[in-house]
């Protein structure tokens, strides 16, 4: 080294740094094939920045360079800014006649244009009408089936629609039987980038594992941090490739949010589009699996992402309501939202649509069962919220109600407590800053507002979703939910567990009626005795 | 001995003279590396790499106990010799990249001279810049009419440089510079990539660290599924990532490697900015993140390309016949590293050559 000088020594560079260097990584990366490439490169942290900040730990909350700092990266820079300007740290550009401009500018012309940029060309979309997903509603007749089989029917629906068929993308982590999506496999196959080069072991069966080069489900293994990704690659592909794509990515709803929220959060920050569908949703619908797999508050989760749009339909109809309506907001209107809804296993008889509740689906509410005529006139009124599985313990509950203590409920739908809170906060935010204007009234004022007696919400999900409306109906508003840690029993028991069952709803409504005087408390006593219900029992939130 | 036992913990690097082992007979030991020195200076490279591929199979059929040979000595991957020509006006290149980076520090600092406390970063992009100004001068390709085009990654920390090039190719204004984190009034720059802030010009938001190399992965390989099933053209399209060596502490960051191997994603290119530092302090500064990072990448089926020492260190190691340059390479930790960034060039001598007296 006796031939360098010290400054010589500190001039010898590391490869980052070196344009010549990177120049050939880059080309050999490009030209590599077969692989992909990582180019480990070694730079300084603050690279001519000088000294207090170059390789300085401090480096990174680096903000500020003093006048010194600034002479000096002024000098290292080579760039005619005068010292009395220094301080105020100037923009700098070149006088427009400089050279640089024309050789930045060809150098873009020759690889296409500007980068980083982003345009939406994806064309609008033609959705097929809501009659199209007729299966869905017109009810199940003597079968019984559950949401996630309304939802595989719709989704083998729009994988066969001539129009976007082919650009529906199926994601799901290795749960496809689970859900009852395994048929999709041999019909529209498994990507697979080399096909399938082995006889699956089931290829004599009528569901056989098919993998495709050209395959359309994308099958993520046990990963959903991979599934969430490859979701995003899909969902922003109407921007990054101008070309519309429709992910459905369906998980375990314990999972799905709680493995990738900041996945999720991202995803929503890139004006990602697409369906995300917890499946094995509710606390106690997914009964036997325990503690780590039953889900009770993916929705609280979900609701704190401003462009997800969360459901919990009960109802085969409702799903194909929303899932209709999502297809035409995202990729008819080009709205940048994605969907968050939750999916049930229990089987039940789904009824058809009624008429005129497709709106009260979309907002996330609607009077799904009015109260049943009764001879005279009922003692008490009250208004009883459902949501997913649990909608039906409250048509139970007004059975009970109506049968047992001559109380008449209306029982509704709550398809969405977030976007109910949403529209209100919405319209209270109208009304603070526009003093002298009529007030806006918000949906779900309009619904409930003008209805009679108590209102209790019950569902398979903590009490803080249903509480997300609390705030506009004051002093009527009594939430139940799956607060606490799940376990492992039958729906029934866990139901009651989480006291959230018929019997907990209708007792609910009479304590809520004996605060009003209108039921006395010694009534309210006998009728948790009457419906078996024991006052001494743990706290399931705390259980 | 067993190799691989005697690997040393910090840096993973696999020389025999590292391994512990005693050589017992260094005449025959010469013997087998003349013979393979004869073997590449007479018959050539591809020969010898051909015997040496032969002879470590007949040693695993036999259960010798091979090391993993998935790191290679603290030097560049590839030689000078062959460098390709660079195909570019190089002092243009570095007027640019001078203009960009001061750009850059001002839009911070101005930032922070008017919201005292506002934030911002100087350091990722004075690093990176280079990283970046190669790309944009000769390999990233943009969208147009009948071109996929390339998905890039940017670093988040590094927006200001993305910023600064963006107003000196007169896509944004000085009015956008100057607002830089101050978004609140409509017409700012964000603190980082966010295409919900600005949805005309970033595609990806890349600074919950570790999540863009999972992303760049899974849309490199998604660009592979809409090419398969015929839907769109991507073969010209790459995907870049620019990730940082201490992002690479995040499990998302690596824990997707062996998926684009096994699909064989030859359009991703990861390009770690190996700057030995995270917030706080040295990313590895026991060890060496470069070599850390080549054994993971190699060993989950990477083309991995490292790029250490800049074209002045050529002569020095091509004059380096026994090799101990290397050696001295090899034996330094990025702690070392971190401090002869910041001393004069007297440490350096001291300390990095002096440690053996045939290198001063």
């Amino acid at each position: 080294m006796e031939h360098l000088t010290d400054d010589q020594i500190r001039g010898l560079r590391r490869g980052g740094h070196d344009v010549r260097k990177m120049y050939a990584a880059y080309q050999a990366a490009v030209e590599n094939r077969g692989a992909p490439t990582a180019i480990l490169a070694k730079t300084v942290k603050g690279w001519t920045l000088g000294e207090g900040a170059e390789g300085r730990n401090v480096a990174h909350q680096q903000k500020k360079l003093n006048y010194e700092q600034m002479v000096r990266f002024r000098d290292e820079l080579r760039l005619p800014i005068p010292d009395e300007r220094l301080e105020e740290a100037p923009f700098y550009l070149p006088p427009k006649n400089d050279p640089v401009y024309e050789y930045l500018h060809e150098c873009r012309r020759r690889l296409g244009g500007y980068v980083p940029k982003r345009t939406v060309s994806a064309p609008v979309e033609e959705i097929p009408p809501l009659r199209n997903f007729g299966d869905l509603l017109v009810g199940s007749g003597e079968n019984e089936f559950s949401t996630t089989r309304a939802f595989a029917k719709l989704l083998a629906d729009l994988l066969k629609d001539e129009k976007f068929g082919r650009r529906v993308v199926p994601i799901i982590p290795d749960e496809a039987r689970t859900f009852g999506l395994d048929a999709l496999f041999k019909r529209f196959g498994i990507y697979s980038s080399v096909g399938q080069v082995y006889e699956p072991v089931d290829s004599k069966m009528l569901i056989m594992y098919r993998e495709a080069k050209d395959g359309q489900v994308l099958e993520e293994g046990i990963c959903e941090a991979g599934a969430m990704a490859t979701f995003s690659a899909a969902g922003t592909s109407y921007a990054t490739h101008g070309v519309t794509m429709i992910p459905l990515y369906i998980f375990y709803s314990m999972f799905g949010y709680q493995r990738t929220g900041d996945q999720v959060w991202a995803f929503g920050d890139a004006r990602g589009k697409g369906f995300l569908l917890g499946a094995t949703a509710g606390r106690t619908t997914l009964n036997g699996e325990g503690l780590q797999h039953q889900d009770g508050h993916s929705h609280l989760l979900f609701s704190a992402v401003p462009s997800c749009q969360s459901y919990d339909p009960a109802w085969a109809y409702e799903l194909a309501v929303i899932i209709r309506d999502g297809l035409r907001r995202m990729y008819e209107e080009g709205e940048e939202i994605f969907y968050y809804i939750t999916l049930y296993n229990e089987n039940y008889l789904m009824p058809p649509m009624p008429d005129g509740v497709e709106q009260g689906i979309l907002k996330g509410l609607y009077r799904m069962r009015p109260a049943p005529e009764m001879d005279g006139a009922p003692r008490a009124r009250a208004q009883l919220l459902g949501s997913g599985t649990i909608l039906r313990e409250a048509l139970r509950a007004q059975e009970i109600l109506a049968e047992k203590y001559r109380i008449a409920a209306d029982v509704w739908s709550a398809t969405s407590y977030v976007l109910l809170r949403r529209d209100a906060l919405a319209a209270e935010r109208w009304n603070r800053l526009h003093p002298e204007e009529e007030p806006r009234v918000s949906y779900v004022v309009e619904q409930l507002g003008g209805t009679e007696g108590p209102i209790v919400a019950t569902s398979d999900y903590m009490k803080a979703v249903p509480d997300q409306i609390a705030r506009w109906l004051p002093d009527r508003f009594l939430p139940l939910g799956a607060d606490g840690y799940g376990r492992s029993d039958s729906r029934q028991a866990l139901r009651r567990h989480f006291e959230i069952d018929a019997e907990h709803v209708a007792a609910a409504v009479l304590h809520e009626l004996s605060r009003r005087r209108q039921v006395k408390p010694s009534e309210v006593s006998s009728a948790l005795r009457d419906l078996g219900l024991d006052p001494d029992a743990p706290d399931p939130g705390y259980a | 001995m067993n190799l691989q036992l005697n690997v040393d913990r910090q840096t993973l690097h696999l020389t025999a003279a590292d391994s512990g082992e005693v050589d017992r007979d260094p005449s025959e030991t010469a013997e087998w590396t003349q013979a393979l020195e004869g073997l590449i200076e007479h018959v050539g490279e591809e020969r010898a790499r051909f015997v040496l591929n032969a002879l470590m199979e007949r040693a695993q059929a036999r259960r010798l106990k091979l090391p993993l040979l998935v790191q290679t000595p603290y030097v560049n991957t590839i030689r000078r010799s062959e460098e390709p020509p660079f195909p570019g006006d190089a002092e243009m290149e570095k007027r640019i990249r001078r203009i960009i980076r001061w750009n850059a520090a001002a839009m911070v600092l101005r930032a922070n001279h008017r919201d005292p406390g506002i934030g911002g970063h100087l350091a990722t992009y004075a690093s990176a810049a280079t990283l970046y100004e190669v790309g944009f001068n000769h390999f990233f390709r943009a969208k147009n009419e009948g071109r996929a085009g390339d998905h890039i990654f940017f670093q988040g920390h590094s927006s200001p440089g993305i910023y600064a090039r963006a107003f000196l190719e007169g896509r944004l204004t000085q009015e956008h510079l100057e607002n830089f984190r101050h978004e609140a009034g409509g017409k700012g720059l964000s603190s980082y990539p966010h295409p919900r802030l600005m949805p005309d010009f970033w595609e990806f938001p890349t600074v919950s660290m570790g999540l863009s190399p999972l992303a760049a992965i899974y849309q490199a390989r998604f660009n592979r599924y809409m090419r398969d099933r015929g839907v769109k053209e991507t073969d010209d399209s790459r995907v870049w990532a620019f990730v940082g060596d201490g992002e690479c502490d995040e499990p998302e960051a690596l824990g997707a490697l062996s998926i684009a191997a096994r699909e064989r994603l030859d359009n991703l290119i990861f390009v770690v900015n190996c700057n030995l530092q995270r917030l706080d302090g040295p990313v590895r500064g026991n060890g060496k993140i470069i070599q850390e990072l080549e054994t993971v990448f190699r060993g989950s089926g990477w083309n991995v390309i490292k790029v250490i020492w800049g074209g002045a260190w050529d002569p020095l190691l091509e004059a380096d016949a026994g090799g101990l340059l290397v050696r001295r390479m090899n034996e330094a930790v990025d702690g070392d590293y971190q401090k002869y960034s910041v001393e004069p060039g007297s440490y350096t001598r001291q300390h990095f050559f002096g440690k053996y007296p045939e290198l001063l």
